[in-house]
């Protein structure tokens, strides 16, 4: 081969790689569901370099269960949380690498549900695929690819050996990195799955044998122990927690403080009676799954979690530090409000989120509640331009629409109504308010997609008009003499 | 390790590499290690049985040399020695597969070499030559194991003829970048062809037959149809990348394959499938019964008592028989591949035997035989013969085969071809639909690709067109291609022989 | 001889033109099943054994390369 066919193999060869490097890109598996891994580790590779200093780690309950933005609010403490759905510990070890590369923490707080956990090769895939290329990255894979369920390496390097057949299911999110309607602030998930599901106390720890310990699951423990060896190496403080979680044990909790005293490290359990009530926890609200802590109940345990690190240590309060911009703050405080509002299980609470520029209300009435609307109710109607007295309403149909924060329409009426309204940013709907018509009729149909409200009660939409989505649809019914909310 | 392996690639390069530093009279034996290297990979056991059929054929080939030598004339005694070395030779083959009428403890002690059935008939047709005195015996051993074990060919074929081919491995060619790009750019149609379109037929195909007695008429119909594609593109593909690879070295290897579906009738589709299996046949056993002695006699005796006609009834009938049923038992060991080689055979029996009356019916029905619209039926007609083959062949079973086409005439259920179900049998809507512009795409390169070489067409065009279509079809193979996790690999279909 | 062969052929593939071309098989206008055909009706009339040796382009090329083969098989 002469020179001239030597560079144009080369050339031939070079644009090929740039233009399939850039494909295999888009190929690749995005984790972009709620609490998806890409938005996870995407947020942390955002930070700034040594703006972080404290992490937390583990699988999905420690981005749902800390609200970081509040860390940083409240005490001025930066954090963030880089766990995701059943980390496995081998990938938390490598991410704790990779994070502290670039941020030197100071403490990481670790969630030790993973320890009794085997788990997928799909696991280890989003978030290992995830990582951007580094020596950990490369770690990570060479570490991981010995096990059995793993796949093969080349598969590993070479990812679109995996991924090329997804050409059949790209979406816009494989194309444009979109973390607007991520819900995801510091790591943690503000926005989404916040209705609360009744967990009481007893459900947590679920048997009495104080002697009984759980091994910990194969391939879990060598690499806790590196996380513990490497915490110690670097000068990070280490405290492993647990989130509550229904279905808990006090096997597993033995089986977690023995490693916990046997390497002089704290552990705190939030699953006994005795820490529920410490930070407050309310049973039937401030959880949105059996394992998950809603957006309550992260705010309580961050509280806690808060004053013991500054109990123990000084931290760098970022609020005073000049140009720190913790991150997306408006919306933080948008997405906040909107959890607290779905999250709520008090009329009064409810109402007195719902005067709000950004909120569209329609509200009408499928069943007679006028006798339980509480004064409270009545003033914050009020303060919206509501001028009718919902309390007088015995037996009446009503509907009333709100437009940013102002009532724009009421009538109340012995008579069925219909109405046709729009909201602020133009989309259209239309109402219908009928006492004597009562289940599996639509009430309030939204461009054409039913809200399908079957229930009987007070119905309020809730619509964002600056997002253009629906927050929250409502139902506020009578149970035992008084009213309830009850959060779609 | 198949033409579908990351290894084999590498040992290529490697090949590939050390034979263009070499000088140029050692470079055969570059191939020889290349060679023998994939072979041992292959399975090291099966190296001695692949040598010994090597060995065998060069002995005796230069025992024959040696009686011509000493008296051109004395060709019983030359006889004799083909005669040995071709039962023998043959002899294992038939061992070899008849493996499945053995009983299991002997059968699963028998090791098969890998490409038995091409190289047996490689060599067979050497020692027949150099009887016929066509060309000089091979003194050297490892240049004839070279012939044999020649790796592109090995696998699959296509069936190598020792004077088209020995010249070519022996002597060491110079690198030249115009054929190794060509070579390169025919590997990349062979990988389209195997990865994109016959691995994902072969999803759909393995779907419907493994459970046919469930299966509608329609389905299996269109199963059928995808199975004679999938075959096509699979065989064809092992053979474009056989060539390719061999035009690095600048080696042609004999065309297999011809664009089999523009045949307009069933000896011409021979002529253009499997081209150097049906040239064999031809040359080693059509050919000499066409000429021998006894079918003279046999002619003049059936001429007498049955007049001219009928003798060449019998001339039509008796080589071809005994072709096609050699060609069924070649193909696999099974009744239904005897049957399957009966079938063909007697499509072109009776259409030799009964042409004139043929020729009348045409005329009857008025059909002008030169139209485009009955060349494109002719067309249609082989494809739809071809695919009644294969349903012959796929399940190994007459009685699977009796109720697939059962199935077709008593329940066909024409609307499963319209609610789409077609999209539930391993291929959903949108890899079903990719696999019929596939065809599309198929049928237009095969056009283009008789209307004279593509390739050169399109290193005509210029430097960004040409670029824009090697990449496409290399994007094209790693986003479509059926591998990794996630797909079954699924191997070439023919290897088995 | 020529003429005697030329009629036979034509009679038998009316639609081959024997005389149209010298190298009919180079042409593919002769295919091996044809072929085969020629050397059944060439067989039965003259009464002649066609060996293998003898089926090459040089004999079947043409009308005259079949007459000169079958009249040196007849006088074997």
């Amino acid at each position: 081969m002469n020179k001239k066919q030597l560079l144009k193999t080369g050339a031939f060869l070079l644009v090929f790689i740039a233009i399939f490097g850039y494909l295999s890109g888009i190929l690749r598996a995005k984790q972009v569901a709620t609490g998806g891994s890409t938005f996870v580790l995407e947020e942390f590779y955002q930070q700034e370099k040594d703006t972080v200093d404290v992490c937390f780690m583990g699988s999905s309950q420690v981005i749902w269960g800390i609200n970081n933005m509040k860390m940083y609010e409240d005490y001025g403490i930066s954090s963030i949380s880089v766990g995701s759905g059943d980390q496995p510990l081998l990938v938390t070890y490598f991410l704790l690498k990779e994070v502290d590369k670039r941020q030197s923490l100071k403490n990481v707080v670790l969630d030790m549900s993973m320890l009794y956990e085997k788990e997928m090769e799909s696991r280890y895939r989003r978030n290992i695929d995830g990582m951007h290329w580094s020596i950990n990255k490369l770690q990570a894979i060479l570490a991981h690819v010995g096990s059995e369920e793993a796949e093969s390496i080349q598969s590993y390097f070479i990812d679109w050996i995996k991924y090329h057949s997804r050409w059949k299911e790209l979406s816009q999110s494989d194309f444009v990195y979109d973390d607007s309607r991520s819900s995801m602030h510091r790591g943690s998930i503000v926005s989404s799955h916040a209705r609360p599901v009744d967990i009481p106390y007893e459900k947590f720890i679920i048997d009495n044998e104080r002697n009984k310990t759980v091994e910990p699951a194969e391939g879990q423990v060598e690499w806790f122990l590196k996380i513990i060896e490497y915490c110690d190496d670097n000068d990070i403080d280490l405290l492993l927690i647990k989130t509550p979680k229904s279905n808990w044990s006090l096997a597993k909790h033995n089986g977690v403080q023995h490693l916990a005293d046997e390497y002089g490290l704290d552990f705190l359990d939030f699953n006994f009676d005795a820490m529920l009530k410490e930070i407050g926890y309310n049973y039937g609200q401030d959880m949105w799954d059996q394992e998950h802590l809603n957006i309550r109940g992260a705010d309580k345990l961050t509280d806690y979690l808060a004053d013991y690190l500054l109990e123990r240590k000084e931290y760098l309060d970022y609020r005073t530090v000049d140009g720190y911009s913790p991150g997306d703050v408006e919306r933080y405080h948008k997405d906040y409000k909107d959890k607290y509002l779905i999250s709520s299980i008090d009329v009064n609470e409810t109402f007195s989120y719902l005067k709000d520029e950004r909120y569209d209300l329609v509200i009408q009435s499928t069943e007679d509640i006028s006798g339980g609307i509480t004064e409270e109710m009545k003033s914050y109607l009020a303060d919206m331009g509501v001028t009718v007295d919902l309390s007088e309403a015995a037996g009446k149909n009503y509907i009333l629409a709100v437009n940013g924060g102002q009532c724009v329409y009421e009538l109340i009426s012995e008579e069925p109504l219909t109405y046709d309204g729009t909201f602020s940013d133009g989309l259209t709907y239309s109402a219908a308010a009928d006492l004597n018509k009562k289940a599996n009729e639509a009430a309030i149909v939204i461009n054409e997609a039913a809200q399908g409200f079957a229930a009987e009660g007070m119905n309020i939409a809730v619509y964002d008009n600056e997002k253009g989505e629906m927050v929250d649809l409502l139902t506020i019914y009578t149970l035992d003499g008084a009213l309830h909310v009850y959060n779609r | 390790m198949t033409f579908i392996s990351v290894e084999f690639y590498l040992l290529l390069a490697i090949v590939a590499a050390v034979y263009f530093i070499v000088p140029l009279k050692f470079r055969w034996f570059i191939l020889l290690l290349g060679s023998l290297a994939f072979y041992v990979f292959q399975g090291i056991e099966m190296l001695p049985l692949m040598l010994l059929s090597s060995f065998v054929g060069w002995l005796f080939g230069l025992c024959m040399g040696k009686v011509y030598e000493r008296d051109p004339k004395q060709k019983k005694k030359a006889k004799l020695f083909s005669g040995i070395a071709i039962v023998f030779l043959i002899g294992m083959l038939a061992f070899v597969k008849s493996s499945r009428y053995m009983p299991e403890s002997v059968a699963s002690k028998i090791i098969v070499p890998i490409g038995i059935s091409y190289y047996t008939f490689s060599i067979v047709s050497y020692l027949i030559d150099v009887y016929r005195r066509k060309y000089q015996a091979e003194p050297n051993f490892l240049k004839f194991t070279l012939f044999t074990a020649y790796f592109p060919k090995v696998l699959q074929g296509p069936i190598a003829r020792y004077d088209k081919l020995m010249p070519q491995l022996a002597e060491g060619h110079k690198f030249e970048y115009g054929r190794f790009c060509f070579g390169l750019q025919l590997m990349l149609w062979g990988f389209f062809k195997k990865l994109v379109i016959a691995d994902r037929l072969s999803i759909f195909t393995n779907t419907v037959f493994l459970d046919a007695a469930n299966m509608s008429g329609s389905v299996i119909l269109v199963a059928a149809i995808f199975a004679t594609l999938e075959l096509y593109c699979d065989f064809s593909a092992c053979m474009d990348l056989a060539s390719g690879m061999s035009q690095i070295f600048g080696i042609e290897l004999e065309q297999n394959f011809d664009h089999p579906f523009f045949s307009k009738s069933a000896a011409e589709f021979w002529r253009r499938w499997h081209i150097t299996l049906g040239a064999w046949f031809k040359d080693y056993v059509y050919m000499p019964i066409v000429t021998s002695p006894r079918m003279a006699k046999l002619l003049q005796m059936v001429k007498k008592h049955f007049g001219t006609r009928c003798g060449k009834s019998v001339m039509a009938f008796v080589p071809l028989s005994v072709v096609w049923v050699l060609t069924g038992v070649w193909h696999g060991t099974g009744r239904a591949y005897v049957v399957w080689g009966i079938y063909w055979g007697a499509m072109i029996i009776i259409s030799q035997i009964f042409a004139p009356e043929i020729k009348k019916l045409n005329a009857f029905l008025h059909i002008n035989v030169e139209s485009e619209s009955w060349k494109i039926f002719q067309m249609v007609r082989t494809f739809a013969l071809f695919s009644i083959g294969r349903m012959i062949t796929i399940p190994n079973s007459l009685s699977t085969t009796a109720l697939m086409f059962r199935k077709i005439f008593l329940d066909f259920r024409p609307w499963q071809l319209v609610d789409e179900s077609l999209y539930t049998f391993g291929l959903d809507r949108k890899n079903f639909l990719l696999a019929l512009f596939l065809f599309f795409i198929l049928w237009s390169v095969s056009m283009l690709q008789e209307k004279g070489s593509l390739r050169l067409r399109i290193s005509e065009y210029n430097v960004v067109f040409r670029w824009m279509i090697y990449y496409i079809a290399i994007i094209a193979i790693i986003v479509l291609g059926i591998y990794g996790p996630g797909y079954d690999a699924s191997s070439f279909v023919y290897i088995g022989y | 001889m020529e003429e005697k062969i030329y009629e036979l052929l034509s009679e038998e593939f009316p639609a081959i033109d024997f005389k149209g071309s010298d190298t009919l098989v180079d042409d593919g206008i002769l295919d091996s099943l044809t072929i085969t055909g020629i050397i059944a009706t060439l067989t039965m009339e003259f009464g002649i054994t066609i060996p293998y040796e003898e089926i090459i382009e040089e004999n079947f090329n043409s009308i005259a390369g079949l007459a000169k083969m079958v009249e040196k098989l007849s006088n074997k």
